[in-house]
């Protein structure tokens, strides 16, 4: 196969599998970094048993073709994006059965949900953090 | 906010909304300004100027409160408007490189080839060097010409590969 086609499966494919998971759960460090691993030994043709040079280096591949990358997705930064929507749907999407849950679970205060503090599920925390910005860089 | 703390303080009202307050009137006597105790002189100044940002400030009845996504206020908060945004961060920390030969009717291989070509990542015996792959002595161009193969002397400088790949690369460059 091609780099051109090496390129469509990863960016299209390969970059879409873990959406589901991503859009739920904070990935943590280490696994992202053995999936974009994973990622990059593929693009520039290695195997399961073999690996190939990286000739240029994964956040420039990342990068928008505009500034001359390739325009892959890269998995922390998309990560915080699809948890950021639950935060931003907290405020918004306040009909949905899920968002009930969550009000009846943690309560809410002056129109927002309460963080719950550590009585919180693990999964309440992580968008807790984001939304206050911990771990984002630049801020939320 | 953070301007005013002291004052948010000292407010009775910590838990009214803006709407509210306006209801409850934030002119110079207004009910809005309800004190736990008596201001010091230098808490008064900051109602003054509180009142004075006030002042024009009027709320419309009819209209229901909405949130914002300041980034983009139109389209609100989208997973792809974020992840552009945070790619926007991390762009500051890397050189933007020349843009490269994106065409919808090259071949996407060929692209990716001259994508490699501006940033000098093809192959050659000097990049091969580098990495380890072969070593120092045999990085002699293949044509005889006795001089070391790296990206310029190939397809530029090079007698009979230069002449070959000018015309191709024309149209990339």
């Amino acid at each position: 196969m091609s780099y051109g086609g090496r390129l469509i499966l990863l960016k299209f494919v390969l970059s879409s599998l873990y959406v589901y998971a991503l859009s739920f759960f904070r990935a943590p460090a280490g696994i992202i970094s053995s999936l974009e691993s994973i990622l990059i030994n593929f693009f520039w043709g290695g195997g399961e048993d073999h690996r190939k040079i990286a000739w240029v280096d994964w956040n420039s591949i990342c990068m928008s073709k505009e500034v001359g990358g390739l325009g892959v997705r890269r998995l922390q930064e998309f990560n915080i994006a699809l948890l950021g929507k639950w935060c931003w749907r907290c405020l918004v999407d306040r009909e949905g059965l899920w968002f009930k849950v969550l009000s009846s679970r943690y309560g809410e205060h002056r129109g927002r949900l309460r963080e719950g503090g550590t009585t919180g599920s693990i999964w309440w925390r992580e968008i807790v953090n984001i939304q206050n910005g911990i771990g984002v860089e630049g801020g939320s | 906010m953070v301007r005013f703390k002291r004052l948010y303080d000292l407010s009775i009202h910590k838990d009214v909304s803006v709407g509210a307050m306006y209801a409850l009137g934030w002119g110079e006597e207004g009910d809005a300004w309800g004190w736990r105790r008596r201001l010091f002189a230098w808490e008064e100044e900051l109602v003054v100027e509180i009142r004075s940002l006030l002042a024009n400030v009027v709320l419309q009845d009819a209209e229901i409160d909405v949130w914002l996504w300041r980034p983009n206020v139109d389209d609100g908060y989208t997973v792809h408007g974020v992840y552009q945004m945070l790619m926007r961060q991390e762009m500051h920390n890397h050189d933007v490189a020349s843009e490269a030969p994106w065409h919808k009717n090259v071949p996407l291989k060929v692209s990716i080839c001259a994508w490699r070509l501006l940033r000098n990542r093809w192959p050659t015996k000097d990049n091969l060097v580098l990495r380890g792959v072969i070593t120092s002595a045999s990085q002699l161009c293949v044509t005889g010409c006795g001089q070391n193969e790296n990206i310029d002397h190939l397809i530029i400088h090079c007698p009979v590969f230069g002449n070959t790949l000018r015309p191709g690369l024309v149209y990339f460059l």
